[in-house]
């Protein structure tokens, strides 16, 4: 213990010592690797959600709500992919569907050897209800775990099933002293519902404009607007809209929320597909 | 019926405002929730880096629970007031700690962590060997402390909040973060003091 600290009188060590404590913060290196914990690290997006993942997944198991959620999140709006869409927002609602190996894969995640501590501090960071599931301590059921609370957790590559850990109910024998018994089946099926609602909002907003009933998708957006005025799916809702308001014939007016579009969410997944529509309204704007 | 209804009209602009709206209220610097939760961990790590070490993380699993707190916090972005994140993470933050001390615990490493951390060989430049000496021996004074109160003592001496704001994150009232606080400055002084003195009669 450093003496020129401890010769200080009492009042101004404490001072000194919480003085040093404001001063601390995250050492060299650990920004870079919570960003990539959380999925969103240099590089991730190449791992994000591919259309031909989620076309092939179906799922009522709480992994397959996360990796739905996902899915959902980019690919729902469809925007041109129905099929895509229409798998998306199935695997939140049947409960009873087979899951996607690769949804799994991808969901089980956690390639960090994180430490087995990890199941405990999901369940009880988000404050969540007291456990539901017993785990087993090690990758596995770390993996598990944090693919159902982290939304991002599909970027990551895995190796492990995290459907039968998420759905086991029998306690396996544990080799340390630890039980990691994880809460979050109760809390994911209390979040799935609302983005559930979302994506079904959206998906049938989706299918109006598919019929060609701009109108009725319109009535649909609006009541998505009003439910979710901090919806998850804010984004996909807005790149729908413009779109209907094309196909209903305003083509000047879509070209100008397409453009604001643009300016708002430059980085969007959906810029691009924003890109082309508008390119395409400027094109019979002035060709028509 | 809610709100204003855009078909019928072709989109008159009075009607279509409520729609309009989904393209221009997002922020244009966070357009992604990906790009949100990346402004979330770069505006805060350092914040969260620090209350988790002096609410006893050990270190090494620091990263670990940060990104624990992270994860939370980006799921549930949505429900969090823009402004409000801050009060959001300290919370997540005392619940993640607080797990992770009862863990530690009950593995029996708690005390394996503080002292290997304290006593550990520094070979960094003077200032940041001073640094390191005065964290760990403040955060050996605050492993003396109950886990209620080291939570105000950190919140409060720390980060600097004020008593309704330690209520609203702690869930108590305010009147317990000022009993709370009290005692724990009364029981980290009485540490500190002890400790000199051991040290006193050491030399």
């Amino acid at each position: 213990m450093s003496r020129t600290l401890l010769e200080l009188d009492s009042e101004d060590l404490q001072r000194v010592l919480l003085a040093h404590a404001r001063k601390d913060g995250a050492p060299s290196g650990a920004r870079e690797r919570v960003l990539a914990g959380v999925g969103v690290g240099v590089g991730a997006a190449a791992l994000w959600p591919s259309v031909a993942s989620a076309s092939s997944a179906g799922s009522g198991s709480t992994a397959g709500k996360i990796a739905a959620w996902v899915a959902a999140k980019w690919l729902v709006i469809g925007l041109g992919s129905g099929v895509v869409t229409l798998s998306a927002a199935e695997v939140i609602s049947r409960p009873s569907a087979p899951t996607s190996p690769s949804i799994v894969r991808r969901l089980s995640a956690a390639a960090n050897p994180a430490p087995q501590l990890r199941a405990v501090l999901l369940a009880d960071a988000e404050g969540s209800q007291r456990p539901v599931v017993t785990l087993t301590p090690g990758a596995s059921a770390v993996s598990a775990s944090a693919a159902k609370l982290n939304p991002f957790a599909a970027d990551r590559p895995s190796n492990t099933d995290a459907r039968a850990l998420a759905e086991s109910s029998e306690p396996s024998p544990l080799p340390s002293v630890v039980n990691f018994q994880v809460g979050t089946v109760a809390s994911a099926a209390n979040d799935s519902p609302r983005l559930a609602d979302e994506v079904r909002a959206l998906e049938a907003a989706r299918a109006a404009l598919a019929r060609a009933s701009a109108a009725h998708a319109f009535e649909l957006l609006n009541d998505y607007a009003q439910a979710f005025p901090n919806g998850a799916l804010r984004v996909e809702a807005a790149a729908l809209y413009l779109e209907t308001v094309a196909k209903q014939g305003n083509r000047k007016r879509a070209l100008e929320l397409a453009e604001q579009f643009l300016k708002h969410h430059p980085e969007s997944p959906l810029a691009s597909r924003v890109r082309a529509l508008a390119e395409s309204y400027r094109r019979r704007l002035h060709n028509p | 019926m809610i709100g204003p209804r855009a078909f019928g009209n072709h989109l008159g602009v009075a009607d279509s405002f409520a729609l309009d709206q989904l393209v221009t209220e997002l922020p244009a610097d966070v357009t992604t929730p990906r790009e949100r939760a990346r402004a979330l961990v770069n505006e805060h790590i350092d914040f969260l880096w620090r209350l988790l070490r002096r609410l006893g993380v050990p270190e090494a699993d620091v990263d670990d629970a940060a990104q624990q707190v992270f994860i939370v916090a980006t799921r549930r972005l949505a429900e969090v007031a823009p402004g409000s994140e801050r009060t959001f993470l300290y919370g997540t933050a005392l619940r993640t700690a607080a797990t992770i001390r009862r863990t530690l615990r009950r593995r029996q490493r708690w005390l394996e962590h503080a002292t290997l951390e304290a006593a550990s060989p520094d070979h960094t430049p003077h200032e940041a060997l001073e640094h390191r000496q005065a964290l760990a021996l403040l955060d050996q004074m605050l492993n003396g402390l109950d886990d209620e109160l080291r939570e105000v003592f950190v919140l409060c001496e720390i980060e600097d909040l004020s008593a309704p704001q330690v209520a609203a994150i702690a869930k108590i009232p305010v009147g317990t973060v000022a009993s709370r606080l009290r005692r724990a400055r009364q029981a980290f002084a009485t540490r500190l003091a002890r400790l000199k003195a051991q040290e006193a009669k050491a030399r």
